[in-house]
């Protein structure tokens, strides 16, 4: 039998890019329900769609930023004031 | 600023708008300017940049559509327009030869499949963030857009005013360098593959 795959490692198939359609809520009803069908059967997809997700949320979690310097607020409004009403 | 037809704000709507609609934004403003600038100060300068401009073209801004998307792409305007140029980095590398190299079909094939959910968890969120800086700033930024601040495919087409294919495949192909980065800090961090 002839192998399709290439040779290093588990390939991720063709569906890797439309994967992240599920993970970031962009997918129609009917390639959501294709992804889901097919995350049931291909396990390279699902573990790369797992790490996908984990990574998402960790970025919206760890990456969000330190606070606003307290003092850029009034410098806006005192810029917006003096380039004159 | 933008094709949508020119508003006649009174100065009290301008007031009202600019308060209750723009300033809401300013962390994630903030944010995005350090992201892209990877400078405190120049942050701060980018987001005290983009509010004056907002606050000039308030006109071309119209009520009820989405004033975070309009801001974030007025700041992206002015990072590549007044920022970059000013600052010409002679080794920056140019954004469309870094596209057509990983426009070439061998990146997807190099994607490290080793890179795994226990590891991830095992990173303490300082390599996420590293990670993500250390992306090219055109990778980055879809990033952001996407996964931070939870734009939709169309608002980032408009904001970075590319289709929303590229969005696609720019999203994509910035997440397959971020993860291997991070599967280089996993491999120093001693995981085995």
């Amino acid at each position: 039998m002839q192998n399709t795959n290439p040779p290093s490692g588990p390939t991720p198939c063709s569906c890797m890019k439309m994967l992240q359609l599920i993970v970031d809520g962009e997918a129609t009803a009917e390639e959501e329900k294709f992804l889901r069908d097919h995350l049931a059967e291909c396990i390279p997809c699902y573990e790369q769609y797992q790490v996908d997700q984990l990574i998402k949320t960790m970025i919206k979690t760890t990456c969000c930023g330190g606070q606003v310097p307290q003092t850029l607020a009034e410098q806006i409004r005192m810029q917006i004031q003096a380039n004159g009403r | 600023m933008d094709e949508s037809p020119r508003q006649n704000y009174t100065a009290a709507e301008k007031q009202a708008l600019f308060d209750n609609e723009f300033m809401p934004h300013m962390r994630s403003m903030y944010n995005f300017g350090y992201r892209l600038t990877l400078n405190s100060d120049d942050a701060q300068d980018l987001v005290q940049d983009t509010y004056l401009k907002a606050y000039r073209f308030i006109d071309s801004f119209q009520k009820g559509t989405n004033a975070k998307a309009w801001l974030f792409r007025i700041m992206k305007n002015s990072f590549i327009n007044d920022y970059r140029k000013k600052r010409k980095e002679p080794n920056k590398v140019d954004y469309q030869e870094v596209e057509a190299y990983y426009n070439s079909e061998d990146v997807d094939r190099q994607i490290t499949p080793d890179l795994r959910v226990d590891v991830l968890q095992g990173m303490l969120g300082d390599e996420i963030s590293n990670a993500l800086n250390a992306l090219d700033v055109d990778f980055r930024t879809v990033i952001i857009l996407c996964d931070l601040e939870g734009f939709k495919y169309e608002e980032m087409a408009k904001i970075l005013d590319i289709p929303i294919g590229t969005v696609r495949s720019r999203l994509h192909r910035a997440r397959n360098l971020l993860k291997e980065k991070l599967t280089e800090y996993a491999r120093q961090m001693g995981y085995k593959s």
